[in-house]
């Protein structure tokens, strides 16, 4: 097993490193001229001379070869340091340690709703195949899937508190302010979990050793609770993983109607104002964020299966 | 005997039927200690940690906590603030007399100081009231005795009392930034509670030296989207919402809420490119201009694109701002018939598909449009065009900087704008725009008698003469060469539950005083 986490670890830096280099290029990439919007900026009358377009990309360090951008950029983010926000002049690295409480918050809780509602529900509507409840289940997953989450974020709000008045519209003042976001952002990832589960769980269920359970006169319960689902689950796990990217997509429209003060919303208006090197902060945090939580993924599948570990061995 | 008892019985019955109003009365009495929940926009306050750089610039509360040297009054006349008066010395220098007596919230006492501070040192460095700074050197300001400030132009600047007022010119005590908490102001709230991006509560400085608040505190919830305000409002989370978008005014005002409207403080118009090149030249032939200008019906367009929450546009600012010399600006007259003479004349012949073309070149221009710009708007627009022969092309940007983008790279015919007149100098936007004196102002700039306005208007040592020169400029940009094309005059909107009273709402949101404010019990 040690063996397995060292070399899932080492294969994290070239990722890693790809994610870095890819994140520094967007300001070299991005169509427009970073230097000429930042002295644009500053600029009084909004209209840049060129002196101080020189003095902006002598400051971004655009006047300097790609190399030492890079290594220069790399180091300075090595100390917690990526640069100042063209929009509010204040330190990326401050902002963004400011906004991903929030955003940890709500999509952590948006993630272990979705676990908690996905797995009990898509195991029922499989073991009850074609019954009436898988079929309320399938459309309930269709309509979670499909409903856009700007649209479901007003419904929740005008039934949950406009109209009944038991929680609260938007904010983040008390601990109930966390429930309407979080189901809003719950429900896509919940409803396609769920297919996820309850296909994997019938598909563990045909399978010979399920049989074989049976045959020694175990009981459904424990068939498929101790037998079928840890075996089905193994494929959720990674669903779960590229759900985070999800997630923080749907953070960015949830946390704008509900005003939770996460990167969301910072990540909407550093992309509409063209703020380069908070866009840069923004890849290198949901980047890195991808990274390890598939790193877990990897280690869990290790955990979990031990023919994963030992296959990765032998290879 | 019958008569006095008839009369007696009047009076009675008189009594009985004011009885209950009187009581009413006297439920409904504003109460001084209520304490008000408003939904505003996004948290702007800048907060920037690099000291002079940050503002206090900071919507919603702004000149509630902290105040200018001059208020600017909701009908844009000029009222003292932390300057008691001011005078200009000729040729160019202002003389502000601080007003004695005035404490800042912790206790510490206003003196002349705080403004040399402010203006010599602080505005300097973080040039944030661009206005008035860029017309300041080194030794512009000057400290004369405790309660005297001489400020004088490196340039002559006759409209600097009217540009000064602007909340971002507000007088901070020495050595005081924003750096990580609301700093002190001298205003008629104080700062008692900020939470970032989540609210801000103000309450009573009972030792305001002007009128004091007539309610205790206000929490500012900040709630960016306009759709979460109003559910806020109707679940009786908060008392007011500002920035009520217009189409919800109808909805709210038919379930018993109250809709305010200010005046008109932020005009929507069209700046047509008139000195561009190929591609976009075409603006630069006046008829088409005035075609434009014409053909658009703007009564149609505010009850369309507004819900009435706008009146036609007539001039570049507010009317208040020009004073009496307002209405020497011509309302643009619709007139599709006069529109398509004015491009036969021009040679634009209409073709097979209703589009007009002159020497195989089609008459299609391209309307760039600011992300918040609705729709509605925009279509209305290309249809009425249309209907005179003009092709529009709406490039209604994503976001601001692709709508930033293609203005600085010229790749627009029309740009359709909402500037807003947050101070009291008559001129502030067609000089910012137009006067070629200034450095961004090529491609609308008309040059010529314009420019000799503008001057005019910069140097005129009354308010009034420098209405009468900005009213001028801005007859020559609408009427004479249809360089601006003014669509409308907007309203802020604010809704509020039965027992709030806004008072007085001011057209410029920088400058909204919420003393008059007031909640019955």
């Amino acid at each position: 097993m040690r063996g397995y986490v060292a070399r899932r670890l080492v294969l994290a830096i070239p990722t890693l490193v790809g994610l870095v280099v890819l994140a520094f290029s967007l300001i070299v990439l991005t169509p427009g001229d970073p230097a000429v919007e930042l002295a644009r900026r500053r600029a009084p009358s909004g209209e840049a001379t060129d002196v101080d377009i020189a003095r902006a990309r002598a400051e971004l360090r655009l006047d300097r070869p790609y190399v030492v951008q890079l290594t220069s950029w790399i180091a300075d983010a090595a100390r917690g340091d990526l640069g100042r926000s063209f929009s509010t002049g204040r330190p990326v690295a401050g902002e963004l340690a400011e906004r991903i409480p929030a955003t940890a918050q709500l999509a952590g809780a948006a993630l272990a709703l979705s676990v908690l509602l996905a797995v009990p529900l898509g195991a029922l509507a499989a073991v009850r195949r074609n019954s009436l409840l898988d079929q309320g289940l399938r459309i309930g997953a269709l309509l979670g899937a499909s409903l856009p989450g700007f649209f479901l974020a007003y419904v929740l709000i005008v039934i949950f508190a406009t109209t009944l008045q038991l929680l609260p519209v938007a904010g983040r003042q008390s601990p109930a302010s966390i429930i309407l976001p979080t189901l809003t952002l719950a429900a896509g990832p919940t409803a396609v979990l769920s297919r996820l589960v309850r296909a994997s769980l019938l598909e563990v269920l045909g399978e010979d050793f399920i049989r074989t359970a049976r045959s020694h006169g175990l009981r459904e319960r424990s068939v498929v609770l101790w037998h079928a689902l840890p075996n089905a689950l193994l494929s959720t796990i990674t669903l779960i993983g590229s759900l985070i990217g999800h997630l923080l997509a749907g953070a960015v429209i949830v946390e704008t109607i509900f005003a939770w003060p996460g990167v969301g919303k910072l990540a909407v208006d550093a992309i509409s104002q063209r703020d380069y090197t908070m866009i840069q902060g923004l890849v290198l945090f949901v980047g890195a964020i991808f990274v390890v939580v598939n790193l877990f993924v990897d280690l869990s599948y290790g955990a979990i299966d031990p023919r994963i570990r030992v296959g990765a061995g032998r290879s | 005997m019958r008569r006095s008892q008839r009369i007696v019985s009047a009076v009675l019955l008189l009594v009985a039927a004011c009885g209950p109003a009187a009581t009413s009365t006297a439920l409904a009495r504003p109460d001084p200690n209520a304490e008000l929940r408003i939904a505003a926009g996004e948290d702007q306050w800048p907060i920037q940690g690099e000291g002079a750089k940050s503002t206090t610039f900071s919507y919603p509360i702004n000149v509630n906590v902290y105040e200018p040297l001059i208020i600017l009054g909701s009908d844009y006349t000029l009222r003292p603030g932390l300057a008691e008066s001011w005078e200009l010395i000729q040729p160019n220098t202002w003389r502000f007399h601080i007003r004695k007596g005035v404490k800042y919230h912790n206790g510490h006492v206003l003196t002349a100081d705080d403004v040399l501070w402010t203006w010599g040192v602080r505005q300097m460095e973080g040039k944030t009231l661009s206005t008035v700074v860029n017309t300041l050197g080194p030794d512009s300001v000057k400290q004369i005795d405790d309660y005297t400030i001489d400020i004088t132009p490196k340039t002559p600047n006759l409209r600097l009392p009217e540009q000064i007022l602007h909340p971002e010119g507000a007088i901070l005590q020495r050595g005081q930034q924003q750096d990580s908490q609301p700093p002190n102001g001298t205003g008629p709230f104080k700062v008692v509670e900020y939470l970032k991006s989540d609210h801000v509560t103000v309450e009573r400085f009972d030792d305001y030296w002007g009128e004091k608040a007539k309610v205790k505190r206000i929490t500012f919830r900040f709630l960016p989207d306009a759709q979460t305000r109003i559910q806020a409002l109707k679940a009786g989370e908060v008392d007011l919402v500002m920035d009520v978008p217009p189409d919800a005014t109808r909805s709210l005002s038919s379930s018993g809420y109250k809709i305010v409207r200010s005046k008109p403080g932020r005009a929507q118009l069209i700046y047509v490119y008139r000195n561009g090149a190929a591609p976009h030249d075409i603006t630069k032939d006046p008829a088409v201009r005035q075609a434009i200008a014409v053909a658009i019906d703007r009564k149609a367009y505010v009850t369309t694109s507004f819900d009435d929450n706008a009146e036609p546009g007539r001039a570049m600012a507010p009317d208040a701002v020009l004073g009496k010399y307002a209405s020497q600006i011509p309302a643009p007259v619709f007139d599709q018939a006069k529109a398509r003479q004015l491009l036969d004349g021009a040679g634009w012949i209409a073709g097979g598909d209703g589009i007009r073309a002159k020497a195989g070149r089609k008459l299609s221009l391209e309307l760039i449009a600011t992300p918040d710009t609705s729709s509605t708007s925009l279509e209305l627009l290309q249809s009425q065009l249309k209907a005179v022969g003009i092709d529009i092309v709406i490039k209604k940007a994503a976001d601001t900087a692709t709508r930033n983008g293609y203005y600085t790279q010229n790749q627009f015919d029309l740009d359709l704008e909402p500037p807003n007149q947050n101070d009291a100098n008559p001129a502030f936007l067609p000089v910012l725009r137009m006067y070629s004196k200034n450095s961004g102002t090529e491609r609308f700039a008309p040059g010529g008698a314009f420019d000799d306005l503008a001057l005019k208007s910069l140097s005129a040592t009354t308010v009034d003469a420098a209405q009468e020169a900005a009213a001028q400029m801005m007859k020559i940009l609408i009427a004479d060469d249809f360089t601006v094309i003014p669509l409308a005059g907007l309203y802020r909107v604010y809704a509020m539950r039965t027992g709030v009273d806004l008072g007085d709402p001011h057209p410029s949101q920088t400058s909204q005083l919420w003393v008059s404010l007031t909640a019955t019990k």
